[in-house]
């Protein structure tokens, strides 16, 4: 016979143990279909910096379209020698890696050891590898909706870190490790092409939607984090461990691992959007002082964009601080992201900037999943413009990239002077590879551009826009041509003229101010009349302002649709000074300095001026004419 | 003579001789305003009445924000074909040196004249004008040997670090060579009354290396004064607002002043030790007190 005494506290001690057993998160329910799924088996060899592994990969032909070949991204072969495209280009001082060094007896590379098709379409002959690409041809079509297995087994050299991806000492990270389909890229109609583009120094990845099972075998002695929600990790009983994850409607999965990693967590939760967010961070040593500014950041970052965009959607976020240094650092996976490990001496909004600007990944590429080689600019342009608009809203516009005790510099204007000195570069529509300027075409200039849209439409129906794209394309693949339809959309105005001189050509916007004339009327009122003019050819409206002398200010609009204009105001108290968007609306206008003028003159400014000169020129006189 | 006393009696000279070395400083700031003046014409032209104006005079902490504006403003300026016109604010920096290195020639034979009294000051800056000007060719021309030897060095040695350091030592060297013992090829010009460029040069790197401790041991006291009349300099400038126009003009005249009564130290007291070190006496300026005989009367 039970005893109920004995049962109750059975039950009781069930209760109370149930949050000490570990918790996996349930995986939600599929948000999408998967197009390309991995089930990856992986074991990292220590000594020989190598991965051997095998992978199933599930792949739908989602499109319209009979796929007679399949085809697949190795992108660790673009490390194999220093004849390979990526290196080529990155050795004549290309993409990011463009002033580190590469150590050329540690490169890397990928090896298939065996392909099969599991179920599906036969191969017609075996694969073709040239660089990057494998193509895979088939003897029969693979149907629209139709799905092909393919069992591949592969070993990946890993190089000393190149390029977001490799060793150093200990530490590794696996970034873009495994065979991995490339994306069969369709119009509306469904149909389309696969972008079976060789893998450029300043291109980054692009892939399909779908669900990772991953477990990776490595040294006990390795802390490892990874994508995904864990699953578990035994122990093998050989000095190795197996850890195992999970992760679903994701485009990517990576690992790193290092055996002084520490962690911390938080908890993220937002009553405004819903997120539920478990944040961890993991961490080496040497930035011990500083994991709040990480944590912090990465939450702001979860808060925010969040209520900007669409909430995260997955409830697990991985922020990876890497050695100081590392060339892993600064990148974004799905779920994980690498932040770099600054001196706090740079100050706070350094530091911040990384970790915020690759959580901003999250939204795109990570679900808005743009196509980061031909349309560089939908993600990085985007992710650069959130970033700059959060870090001016917690740390003000003035200072919000720099603020040291000498020296100060916000966001917009660090994003300014990157594109100011060659405002006519490229247009930033385009793909990442063939046109120069990259850094100002990709990030900078999409990002001034974006912020000026904002300045334009005004924060509500900018805000409209984005939310509107999150709803309509999140786990899709949308175009240039996408986004303009639904900011056309959603802010309820045909902004056709704006996209294309802003993306597809090289337009620079530019004000000025002229001349200022006030006279007296007869009755005591004043009339001041201001010529504005237009220097480019794009009419964007513009903000005007006009501040008199008792204190009182007058906003005007001008629409900008002629060239040049004279505007008349009437005032009670005598005008002092008037601006062109004093609030700097429009961070992308090039010459800001004559966008103001004041009724009366001041000397003092020059004079200031002229005395430095007159000092220095004393001092160059001196010690030069002096000699001898 | 020793090196402290060579310094006490230049010291000395300096302060007594104040009216010398003035003409020195005038010079330095006449040249510097008409220098100025282009610059001054054509900011005041842009900025008078610009509302960001008075950040141009913030320069504590440092606005990057408005150095960007300035960037873009540059850049706008270019584009539009209306540059900064750097060449019409150059070419008078140019001009303003030659005419400074002309203007000390002719000053300092007055200066060390006077340190001597053997004639009036402008009777002695106009004597040593032509044979100072020819030193001063003569310097930069040795000086120029040097700077295209260093160049051929580093070029022929395929721009190697080894190469690129012996270079720039032999290029600092010479100047140091020429420049260094400069001062003292003009005092022994002016002393021993030699008009010859040559023999001052000759003269003054035998001084130089013939007395190479006292000169060094002076070297380091003036070394000194620099470092502190620098420190007085940086200070001045710290504390005194970038904002308030008039007080930074009037600091940096007195900086300038400063600097100005630095080389008349320089000269009087190198000098004093090249007359020191002489076996002619100095030439002392005596103010010989009469005496009237005393009667004793019973």
């Amino acid at each position: 016979m039970y005893s109920l005494r004995r049962v109750f506290i059975t039950l009781m001690l069930l209760v109370v143990s149930i949050p000490a057993l570990p918790v996996h998160h349930a995986a939600a329910a599929s948000k999408t279909t998967p197009v390309a799924s991995y089930s990856i088996q992986a074991s990292w060899d220590d000594q020989k910096k190598q991965i051997t592994g095998t992978e199933r990969v599930t792949y739908l032909n989602a499109s319209n379209d009979n796929l007679s070949e399949l085809w697949m991204h190795l992108y660790m072969n673009g490390f194999r020698d220093t004849n390979t495209t990526w290196m080529r280009e990155a050795l004549a001082g290309g993409g990011r890696e463009a002033g580190q060094s590469i150590d050329l007896d540690k490169l890397g590379y990928i090896d298939i050891n065996s392909f099969k098709v599991a179920s599906g379409p036969a191969l017609s002959a075996s694969p073709e590898i040239t660089e990057t690409l494998m193509r895979v041809p088939l003897q029969q079509p693979l149907q629209p909706q139709q799905s092909i297995q393919l069992d591949i087994a592969f070993t990946v050299q890993m190089p000393k870190t190149i390029a977001r991806t490799g060793y150093e000492g200990d530490y590794v990270f696996a970034g873009q490790w495994y065979p991995k389909m490339t994306v069969y890229y369709v119009d509306p109609q469904g149909h389309g092409k696969w972008n079976n583009i060789q893998w450029h120094v300043n291109s980054e990845f692009f892939a399909d939607f779908g669900t990772y099972d991953v477990s990776v075998t490595l040294p006990e002695k390795l802390v490892i984090a990874a994508t995904g929600i864990p699953q578990g990790e035994r122990s093998n009983g050989d000095g190795t461990k197996t850890a195992t994850y999970h992760a679903e409607d994701v485009t990517d999965f990576a690992w790193t691992a290092a055996p002084d990693f520490k962690t911390q967590t938080r908890k993220v939760t937002d009553s405004q959007t819903g997120i539920n967010v478990d944040l961890l961070l993991y961490y080496l040593p040497d930035v011990a002082q500083e994991t709040d500014l990480y944590l912090k950041s990465a939450e702001n970052a979860l808060v925010y964009f969040s209520r900007w965009y669409g909430p995260y959607q997955h409830n697990r976020f991985v922020v990876v601080v890497p050695p100081p240094g590392s060339p892993s650092g600064g990148m974004e996976y799905p779920m994980l992201v690498t932040s770099d490990a600054l001196p706090p001496v740079l100050g706070e909004t350094l530091i911040a900037n990384v970790t915020i600007h690759e959580t901003a990944h999250k939204w795109i590429p990570m679900t808005l999943a743009t196509n980061e080689m031909t349309e560089p600019w939908l993600d990085e342009g985007f992710t650069e413009f959130v970033t700059a608009r959060l870090l001016n809203q917690l740390y003000g516009k003035e200072k919000s990239a720099l603020d040291l005790p000498y020296v100060y510099l916000g966001a917009y204007d660090l994003e300014r002077s990157n594109y100011v000195s060659n405002p006519e570069a490229t247009p930033i529509y385009g793909d990442s590879w063939t046109l120069p300027a990259y850094n100002v075409r990709a990030y900078v200039k999409p990002a001034l551009v974006l912020a000026t849209l904002e300045g334009y439409l005004g924060e509500d129906r900018f805000l409209k826009v984005l939310h509107t794209y999150w709803d309509r394309w999140k786990f899709k693949h949308p175009r240039t041509e996408d986004f303009i339809a639904v900011a056309n959309e959603a802010s309820g105005e045909n902004l056709d003229w704006f996209f294309d001189a802003f993306v597809y050509k090289t337009t620079i916007l530019d004000y000025s101010l002229n001349e200022v004339t006030m006279q007296r009327q007869n009755g005591g009122s004043y009339r001041t009349a201001v010529t504005v003019a237009r220097k480019t050819d794009i009419p964007l409206p513009v903000d005007l302002r006009l501040t008199f002398a008792d204190g009182s200010v007058k906003n005007d609009r001008w629409n900008a649709k002629p060239a040049h204009e004279v505007l008349s105001y009437t005032s009670s108290s005598p005008a002092v000074k008037v601006e062109l968007d004093p609030d700097r609306k429009y961070p992308v206008e090039l010459n800001k300095l004559d966008n103001g003028l004041t009724v009366q003159p001041n000397i003092e400014p020059a004079a200031g001026v002229g005395s430095w000169w007159l000092a220095f020129l004393q001092s160059l006189l001196r010690v030069i004419g002096y000699a001898g | 003579m020793s090196v402290f006393g060579a310094f006490q009696i230049g010291l000395a000279q300096t302060f007594r001789k104040w009216a010398a070395w003035m003409p020195l400083y005038l010079a330095n700031l006449v040249l510097a305003v008409l220098m100025t003046l282009p610059l001054y014409l054509w900011l005041a032209e842009r900025i008078d009445v610009r509302p960001w104006a008075d950040q141009v005079l913030s320069l504590f902490p440092l606005n990057m924000n408005f150095a960007v504006d300035l960037l873009g403003a540059f850049t706008a300026g270019q584009l539009e074909g209306n540059p900064i016109p750097t060449a019409q604010l150059a070419i008078p920096v140019v001009v303003g040196v030659l005419l400074q290195a002309v203007a000390y020639a002719f000053f300092s034979g007055g200066y060390l004249e006077s340190l001597l009294g053997r004639v009036s000051y402008w009777q002695a800056c106009r004597r040593w004008f032509l044979p100072f000007i020819g030193l001063a060719l003569l310097l930069f021309a040795i000086s120029l040997v040097f700077v295209l030897a260093a160049f051929l060095i580093i070029t022929l040695g395929g721009a190697r670090d080894r190469y690129i350091v012996l270079g720039v030592t032999l290029a600092v060297f010479g100047y140091l060579v020429a420049y260094g013992t400069g001062e003292y090829a003009r005092i022994a010009m002016v002393v021993d009354e030699q008009r010859n460029p040559l023999y001052g040069f000759r003269r003054g790197i035998g001084f130089a290396f013939g007395h190479l401790g006292s000169v060094s041991g002076l070297g380091i006291i003036l070394l000194l004064i620099a470092v502190v009349v620098i420190i007085f300099g940086t200070a001045i400038s710290i504390v005194v607002p970038d904002t308030v126009v008039w007080l930074g003009i009037i600091a940096e005249q007195v900086r300038s002043v400063i600097d100005i009564w630095y080389k008349s130290l320089r000269l009087s007291t190198q000098f004093a030790l090249y007359r020191g070190k002489q076996s002619a006496p100095l030439p002392v300026e005596r103010r010989v007190q009469q005496v009237e005989p005393v009667t004793f009367t019973r």
